[in-house]
């Protein structure tokens, strides 16, 4: 299977993601990536539409995600079975004997989602239509997106007819992305377009590659790919400066920022200068900006130089770019204004008492007062590695959650349940505490 | 002594009364007990190791204590666990100028008045090492705050031995934690919202072991404020009972009784929103 898409700019409300694996590939409203996770690993499992339906459903039909979602059936991989739910849609080109046809589904009229199976299919769209050449190819992963298309991998099918007219589509849209890099120059770059070149070449020409898998050939192209594209130039006209670095891991879910097109570096000076002070922020403060992807490319030749213009601005080692990401810093804000870092442990009540701790985890205290809705002792944060768990500590009247996206849900009393930045935590009488990493969003404001 | 002082809280005013008083006992040729009883911070050390250094390692205890925290200034529960660390530093030293083998050390129990929440509200921050004692007491019942590092409190815990019994179990002198035995210890923490009446009892084992709990209530709600002629309070009267009961080891008591004059009850039940009959017959206090 071969997956080419086209890219979405959101993920919020009106966002859509793109989970591809193995065989399977599935377009959803998410609100964030939460699940994205979950569902890459599930569309990998025996039963993927299954596995993925499962993980969708789960907090019942009416939290349902609108969803488009494609998997490839039958050993040759001719058959396809498409579920489409909400306004999303899902329409699959065949090819027979009898002729050219196409599938074309809908969710709206149904409360459900609408399940189709159809064979012999030569490419499935999902969602928006990826005009042929525009598409960004994707092996395995979460993006957002608008839209994708699915061709089946003629090698797996040896049915060359079947597959002559989708094969030129995909094959054109895998190709185009790799153009931005080809114009910088010579030999170098004509390495990072060859790979995509040769199953551009397996699919329209060469049926000589029979028997492996069509997502080998494209992962192990992929990898060759990886080393090439570093050295771009900063300078050149890079259209696409979110890069490849999609197809080099296993998963990304893709930040706002990282999807938003940003303008090229003027010239060399302005990206070295840029990212001098990049450095020299890192060197003072903390180190988050430096680790994550900032969308810029640098030559690796550059670096050497960056870090001696840094070293001069301040420390020397300052500003490794494989930095490790910064921890997160959580922040409980309080509707009353008040915020309080969550570091330990904090106890939020009307009256907060702590009862025989050791001397290493006294708690802070956070006393709401003037509110006899909340208990004494309401509810508990704490860190526990990287993630901030609360607990209601059997209040009388309750704590409900509201994770960003989701339906509100109260905690069952006593059990702890993680929460994400963004995570609105309401202790009842109009009282709240919203969760945010402020690394995060020192990150962010580093990056813009 | 016996002392009556103005505080401020926030949102309140407060009247603090503390009483304290320190006795050898009948039997004893050395005090090793030590106290602190200076606003705000509420301490009692029972020095061990005998003979002068136990003497020695509760008033260094007490004497860190007080330097560090009762300053002046507003305290937190991380400034509290600081000056511990401090004084269990300082006592450590002790023994290691004495040479031998032998350990010196002392237990210290006591509350701080911490302020908590960016001082927006303020705590009472009970601590304890070893086996003297922090008791609550609000007009009525006596209950023992901190949980004795003891080894007859591990037979206790482990339901091999009851209270009663403990008091006279060989082993009741025994110490499983002390300050200045290591050169770092862990303190048990409490932390209770100050309320418009709070009192507290902090006593060495001299008082615990001659006099039962109930002896204890008993005396305190025989004290009338203000009508004792002694100068040393309802402390002097507990102490007095402890030597006269047999007075077998030192004996301390240090009584701190805040009342807050501009008092900002907050209630003492949570409402149940939209259930407000079932709250009248329920009991709406939730666990301390």
């Amino acid at each position: 299977m071969a997956v080419t898409y086209r890219p979405g700019t959101t993920v919020g409300e009106a966002g859509w993601l793109l989970v591809v694996a193995g065989r399977a590939a599935l377009l959803y409203r998410a609100a964030d990536g939460r699940s994205a996770q979950e569902l890459l690993a599930a569309l990998v499992a025996p039963d993927a539409v299954q596995a993925a339906l499962d993980i969708l459903t789960r907090h019942g039909l009416t939290s349902t995600p609108e969803f488009a979602m494609a998997a490839w059936t039958g050993a040759a991989s001719t058959d396809a079975v498409l579920l489409v739910r909400g306004s999303a849609t899902a329409s699959a080109r065949t090819a027979s004997a009898t002729g050219d046809g196409e599938v074309r589904l809908d969710g709206t009229t149904v409360s459900t989602w609408q399940e189709r199976r159809v064979t012999g299919v030569t490419s499935i769209e999902l969602g928006d239509t990826v005009a042929p050449g525009t598409g960004f190819p994707l092996v395995r992963g979460v993006v957002p997106a608008e839209g994708a298309l699915l061709s089946r991998d003629p090698a797996a099918t040896g049915d060359e007819d079947a597959t002559r007219e989708p094969a030129t589509e995909p094959v054109g849209a895998a190709a185009a992305p790799v153009a931005p890099a080809a114009p910088v120059g010579p030999p170098a770059p004509a390495a990072p377009s060859a790979p995509v070149a040769a199953p551009a070449a397996a699919e329209s020409s060469s049926p000589v590659e029979p028997g492996p898998a069509p997502t080998a050939i494209i992962e192990a192209t992929i990898t060759e790919l990886a080393e090439p594209e570093a050295p771009v130039e900063p300078g050149a006209p890079v259209t696409e400066p979110t890069g490849y670095a999609h197809l080099f891991e296993e998963t990304i879910v893709r930040s706002i920022e990282d999807a938003a097109v940003r303008p090229p570096s003027e010239d060399d000076d302005a990206a070295a200068g840029e990212a001098t002070t990049v450095s020299a922020d890192a060197a003072s403060d903390a180190p988050p900006a430096a680790g994550d992807h900032d969308g810029m490319t640098i030559m690796s030749g550059d670096i050497a130089k960056l870090r001696g213009r840094a070293g001069r601005a301040g420390s020397p080692d300052a500003a490794p770019p494989a930095a490790p990401p910064a921890p997160p810093r959580f922040v409980l804000a309080v509707s009353n204004g008040t915020s309080e870092i969550v570091t330990g442990t904090v106890l939020v009540g009307r009256s907060p008492s702590v009862s025989k701790v050791s001397s290493g985890q006294v708690p802070r205290l956070v006393s709401i007062t003037g509110d006899q809705d909340i208990s004494r002792n309401h509810a508990q944060f704490a860190l526990e590695g990287d993630t901030v768990v609360v607990t209601d500590l059997h209040s009388r009247n309750g704590t409900s959650i509201v994770l960003p996206g989701h339906a509100p849900q109260i905690l069952r009393p006593g059990e702890p349940t993680p929460i994400i930045s963004g995570t609105v935590v309401d202790l009842g009488g109009g009282t709240t505490m919203t969760l945010r990493d402020e690394s995060a969003s020192e990150r962010q404001g580093g990056d813009s | 002594m016996r002392t009556t002082a103005h505080v401020r809280l926030p949102g309140a005013d407060a009247t603090l009364e503390v009483s304290a008083s320190t006795t050898v006992g009948q039997v004893r040729l050395v005090n090793e007990d030590s106290f602190v009883a200076e606003y705000p911070v509420f301490a009692v050390a029972d020095g061990m190791g005998g003979h002068e250094r136990g003497d020695l390692a509760s008033q260094t205890a007490a004497s860190v204590l007080r330097e560090r925290l009762a300053t002046g200034a507003t305290l937190t529960a991380a400034g509290v666990l600081a000056a511990i660390e401090a004084a269990n530093a300082a006592v450590h030293e002790l023994s290691a100028t004495f040479g031998d083998d032998a350990l010196s050390g002392t237990t210290v129990s006591g509350i701080a008045l911490v302020s908590t929440d960016d001082g927006r509200s303020s705590h009472w921050m009970a601590f304890n090492i070893g086996d003297s004692r922090v008791y609550t007491w609000n007009g009525r019942h006596l209950v023992q705050l901190t949980v004795d590092h003891s080894a007859v409190q591990e037979l206790v815990d482990a339901g091999l031995l009851s209270e009663d019994e403990a008091r006279e179990h060989p082993d009741r002198n025994v110490i499983t934690r002390a300050l200045g035995a290591a050169a770092a210890v862990e303190a048990d923490v409490w932390l209770l919202p100050t309320q418009s009446t709070h009192s507290f009892l902090i006593c060495s084992d001299g008082l615990t072991k001659e006099l039962a709990d109930e002896e204890i209530a008993t005396l305190l709600s025989s004290v009338v404020p203000g009508m004792d002629d002694d100068d040393d309070g309802p402390a002097g009267a507990l102490v007095r009972a402890a030597t006269d009961a047999g007075g077998r080891d030192n004996v301390t008591a240090v009584i701190v009784t805040l009342q807050m004059e501009t008092a900002a009850s907050d209630g003492d039940g949570t409402h149940t929103r939209g259930r407000l009959a079932e709250s009248l017959l329920e009991d709406t206090t939730p666990r301390a």
